[in-house]
């Protein structure tokens, strides 16, 4: 089949083309869907080229799945959810390797996080979409990995707890206690940028 | 306030509670101006994150992005046995066992043909006369010239 035709095509009709061994299917659907794959990857690990090749793999590994693909949730969906997958691997491994730093002790005091003022008023209020992505990217990259990783998954990929915990391989009332304190974080972060400007 | 309440809390605007909990502590929220501070911070936070993530695009172009997935793709094709081309040892050894399960099957076949067969000895009960005892030529002439 010609390239043009699979742009026709719908997901489910391009992954049951590619199950067959249609590699021509395959790509349209990377082309598709890799910025949604590579952003979700860079919003776990802040790191561009890393982003690139764990969504790359992302790919790869998804072709080796596509049978289990059962199309009970979009196929972006179930993409995503393996590069996520991927993602946490990655920074698991990153965090054995640096088992002495400073992230790994805080990591242990989740329940005693410095008490922060409750804010009454939105730091963000009246700003353009564009000044506010960038001021909240700018304060996610500040959030230590495990509190990024429970916001990224729950703000922006609609996780529930449970499925958070299954992720991420922490008990309930971890993922409960990390969002918490990101979102508390996060709001002072963002206070601060208030103040700053 | 301790931290479960704080956790119960966020429950609470995650629609994490059960319905019943849910509404009992909507209720103690509303007594509560500290609670209430606390829910409506958490609560534009969540607002916050939510409208403004930062779309990321690929920078690379489509060409490029797709050249190392389809070679890493064709690397894993050749590695994987199922989509390789059997060669003839393989062949072979792919034959080896339906070629002695029929050959077993053909044995026991004839086997039982045989054991079954009408005239066969062990069908009728009769058992076969024993064979003639071969007559050793010139026994008679030998006999003779012993005088016997």
């Amino acid at each position: 089949m010609s390239g043009p035709a699979y742009t026709t095509m719908d997901d489910g009709e391009l992954v049951d083309a590619a199950r067959t061994g249609q590699l021509g299917a395959f790509e349209e659907l990377v082309a598709r869907h890799r910025d949604k794959i590579f952003a979700r990857a860079l919003s776990l690990t802040r790191n561009e080229d890393e982003a690139l090749e764990l969504s790359q793999t992302a790919w790869v590994k998804a072709w080796q799945r596509l049978h289990q693909f059962q199309g009970e949730a979009g196929f972006a969906t179930w993409m995503t959810r393996i590069v996520i997958n991927l993602s946490l691997d990655h920074l698991r491994r990153q965090k054995r390797q640096r088992t002495d730093s400073l992230e790994a002790l805080t990591e242990d005091n989740d329940g005693q996080e410095p008490a922060l003022p409750v804010l009454t008023t939105s730091p963000t209020a009246g700003l353009e979409q564009q000044e506010l992505r960038a001021v909240i990217d700018q304060a996610l990259g500040q959030l230590s990995v495990e509190h990024r990783t429970v916001l990224v998954l729950h703000e922006f990929e609609d996780m529930n707890y449970k499925d958070i915990a299954q992720s991420t391989g922490c008990s309930l009332g971890t993922v409960m206690s990390r969002l918490f304190y990101a979102r508390r974080k996060m709001a002072a972060l963002l206070a601060g940028w208030r103040k700053e400007t | 306030m301790n931290p479960e309440p704080q956790l119960k809390l966020q429950a609470l605007l995650d629609g994490e509670l059960p319905p019943d909990e849910a509404r009992a502590l909507s209720a103690q929220v509303e007594r509560d101006p500290a609670a209430a501070a606390l829910l409506a911070e958490l609560q534009t936070t969540r607002q916050t994150l939510q409208s403004g993530e930062t779309p990321a695009t690929v920078t690379e172009s489509r060409e490029f992005y797709w050249s190392k997935i389809a070679r890493d793709i064709a690397r894993l094709e050749r590695r994987s046995p199922a989509r390789q081309k059997p060669g003839l040892l393989a062949w072979l050894r792919l034959l080896v066992l339906p070629v002695t399960v029929v050959v077993v099957l053909v044995i026991v076949g004839l086997s039982l043909h045989y054991h079954t067969r009408p005239d066969s000895p062990v069908a009728t009960g009769n058992q076969p006369a024993p064979p003639a005892e071969p007559k050793l030529a010139g026994a008679d002439t030998t006999n003779t010239i012993l005088g016997r």
